[in-house]
């Protein structure tokens, strides 16, 4: 019967039901399964396998967003009793992402959220339209290994630049590794810049954040 | 030709209640406290920071707006008037990068490339506006005042371009004066567009509405123009992300008819799809040449001027992709009566900008609009007499007055750059292809066409208004 519960959250999760599947680790808890078990043969199980069918070209971004935000739905529940049990999820290191001053554009920030998440990331989303100022201080406050900075419009992109020299002002740069993405984006625009990472797509980034994690 | 209707008239009158709806009952979100009050006084209904705009006076805001009107030059010979059947192609705007002529190799956009590509639709027949692209040598804060300002220099051409705030208005507005011996001259032969991008779905940033009354206000042509992505930021479905757009360029065309009633405004489409598996936004499918068929329609329909990327390819060389997308995209939007065919020039999802292309492209608007001017039919057309002629004769037509007389008319095209030789002469010539005939006449065209440049006061006085932006708005 608890397998079949397992199963059953990892389909959910599969399925990208955030509903489904926060009923479901409820329903976990309630048969008397172990939070941290139900995190890691459910959910993490789950995700995993949404990132398979993706690699395998039958998933697409909605599938892996709807993904993520099931798993998210399952940790609310489940977290909260992990930390309680002195247990932690594994994780690879936390995200600072926003998109920079003066650029409204939400999408592909939000799209690379889901994916870090769903990796093994936590993620800090700070928004659109996010003064450098704000940056800085969030990386000066939280410790954070990385920061995301995403940029759409061709006027903007020079706030990336922005933030960089700010870390460096504010004796940060050493602390963080940056990441860069956008549309108008390229690697030449990323070294120039001086940013630790650059990615072309979500999934890429997904990519790029673990090799950097791993090599930290 | 008649332009084709690429919706049944049951399906365009749905798409068109269906943003009705939208619009009174979701409305649009307007970060502009000033905007937001003006609406609310004209009978909107304002909740929070959204907009309920009702059906009645999106009606009145097409009513005021006008069907037609023209686009300058600096020369009326190059004047474009914005009326039904015809189609007018403009360069692409925006591209953060260019295809480096001389190296092949893709670069950061630079000051210099806007004035190439000024100077290229200049010399070129078949291209009739400029758009630029967004140079990387220039302080963002002044990089639309500086496009302008390059453009004015390098085009006698209708220009078009792309702000994010009322503050780059002013200045563009103030350039344009200089360019053109006062505002009030600029006002009665406008050699500009400004467009505006609402951001989907349905927002308008503060700096965004600014830009669209500062625009509104100075009576100067306008152009609402989103960009909804297909399943990202609008709809799944095709219609749905139609109405979206719709609703996006209502809502703005609402917004400068009421600040200023009798502006002239473009219905521009941008949609595209987003790529599920890497998110980009992909300009070159058949669903963009539809939905651009299908704004150009409901342009027509609201009696606006229609503008759609008529060149759309996702393709980065110059292969039979970017061909064969650049061409139907192009069809679709010509068949379909858009009276502005953008994005020439572009490849890469409009990521980059090459003179190649726009050499290219200039050769397909020339195609088309030898399509588009259909075939004369009457007496002397149908031929009835020169065909007895011939048969009577020695069985051929190369002899007679007819065909000579047709000829010159202008019967059969003539191409620039495609190629029409025979197999052995091509061979003996080293197999040219078209990419190198164009690569060679856009270096030629960028060595010799020279424009008229302006006065040396009105140079300097543009440099001034540059340098007081610079002042105004960098932030050192």
């Amino acid at each position: 019967m608890s397998i079949d519960i397992l199963a059953d959250l990892r389909a959910a999760v599969l399925d990208g039901e955030p509903a489904e599947v926060k009923q479901m680790a409820q329903r976990a808890l309630a048969a008397g399964l172990a939070p941290l078990a139900i995190v890691q043969e459910g959910l993490t199980a789950g995700i995993r396998e949404v990132g398979e069918e993706f690699q395998k070209g039958k998933y697409f971004l909605p599938d892996l967003v709807r993904g993520a935000h099931s798993m998210e739905a399952g940790l609310e529940v489940l977290e909260p009793l992990l930390a309680g049990n002195g247990e932690a999820r594994a994780s690879l290191g936390t995200v600072i992402l926003g998109t920079v001053h003066g650029d409204l554009h939400s999408i592909g920030k939000n799209i690379v959220g889901a994916l870090l998440r769903a990796s093994g990331f936590e993620v800090e989303d700070l928004g659109v339209n996010v003064p450098t100022q704000v940056f800085v201080e969030k990386v000066r406050e939280s410790g954070a290994g990385f920061l995301g900075l995403s940029a759409l419009l061709t006027t903007t992109v020079h706030q990336q630049e922005a933030v960089i020299t700010a870390l460096e002002d504010g004796g940060l740069r050493d602390r963080v590794r940056v990441l860069l993405g956008g549309a108008p984006i390229d690697k030449a625009w990323a070294d120039r810049v001086g940013a630790d990472g650059y990615a072309p797509d979500a999934a890429r980034a997904v990519r790029v954040a673990k090799e950097l994690a791993s090599a930290s | 030709m008649r332009p084709l209707d690429i919706l049944a008239g049951e399906e365009l009158e749905r798409i068109h209640q269906a943003t009705l709806d939208v619009l009174e009952h979701t409305g649009f979100l307007i970060q502009h406290a000033a905007t937001r009050d003006r609406l609310d006084g004209i009978g909107c209904t304002v909740r929070g920071d959204r907009v309920l705009m009702s059906a009645d006076l999106v009606a009145r805001a097409l009513e005021s707006a006008p069907s037609e009107f023209t686009l300058h030059g600096r020369k009326s010979e190059n004047d474009c008037p914005l009326v039904q059947g015809r189609s007018y192609a403009l360069s692409t705007s925006g591209s953060p990068f260019v295809i480096d002529v001389r190296t092949g190799e893709r670069r950061s956009a630079l000051v210099g490339d806007v004035a190439d590509f000024a100077r290229l639709v200049d010399a070129l027949p078949h291209s009739h506006m400029v758009s630029p692209p967004t140079p990387k040598d220039v302080e963002p804060e002044i990089v639309s005042p500086v496009r302008v300002a390059t453009m004015l220099r390098n085009t006698t051409k209708p220009m078009r371009v792309i702000v994010e705030s009322g503050v780059e208005v002013r200045y563009i507005l103030q350039v344009a004066a200089v360019a053109h011996g006062g505002l009030e001259a600029f006002r009665a032969r406008p050699q500009l567009q400004i467009s505006v991008s609402p951001l989907s779905p349905l927002t308008l940033s503060e700096e965004a509405t600014q830009a669209i009354v500062e625009t509104a206000e100075a009576g100067v042509p306008l152009g609402v123009v989103p960009a909804p992505m297909v399943g990202a930021t609008g709809p799944m479905s095709l219609a749905g992300c139609l109405v979206q757009q719709n609703a996006e360029v209502l809502g703005g065309i609402v917004i400068a008819q009421t600040v200023n009633p009798g502006t002239p405004v473009v219905y521009e489409s941008r949609l595209t799809i987003m790529d599920m598996r890497s998110g980009q936004s992909i300009w070159g499918n058949p669903e963009v040449a539809l939905t651009n068929a299908a704004a150009a329609q409901l342009a027509r329909y609201y009696g606006v001027p229609g503008s759609v990327t008529a060149f759309g390819t996702s393709a980065k060389g110059m292969d039979d992709q970017n061909g064969f997308e650049r061409a139907f995209n192009l069809l679709a939007a010509v068949m379909a009566g858009a009276s502005i065919l953008g994005a020439m020039g572009a490849g890469d999802n409009v990521l980059h900008t090459s003179v190649e292309l726009i050499v290219l492209d200039d050769e397909l608007v020339a195609w088309v609009d030898k399509l588009m001017r259909g075939m004369r039919v009457d007496d002397e057309s149908l031929a009835v007499t020169a065909i007895h002629e011939a048969v009577m004769g020695d069985g051929s037509f190369l002899a007679l007055r007819h065909t000579r007389d047709f000829l010159r008319g202008g019967e059969i095209w003539t191409p620039a750059l495609s190629d029409r030789l025979n197999y052995e002469v091509w061979d003996q010539e080293g197999r040219p292809t078209i990419q190198q005939r164009a690569r060679a006449k856009a270096l030629e065209l960028l060595a010799n066409h020279e424009v008229e440049p302006l006065p040396e006061d009105v140079d300097r006085e543009i440099d001034a208004v540059i340098d007081d932006a610079r002042a105004e708005l960098v932030v050192v």
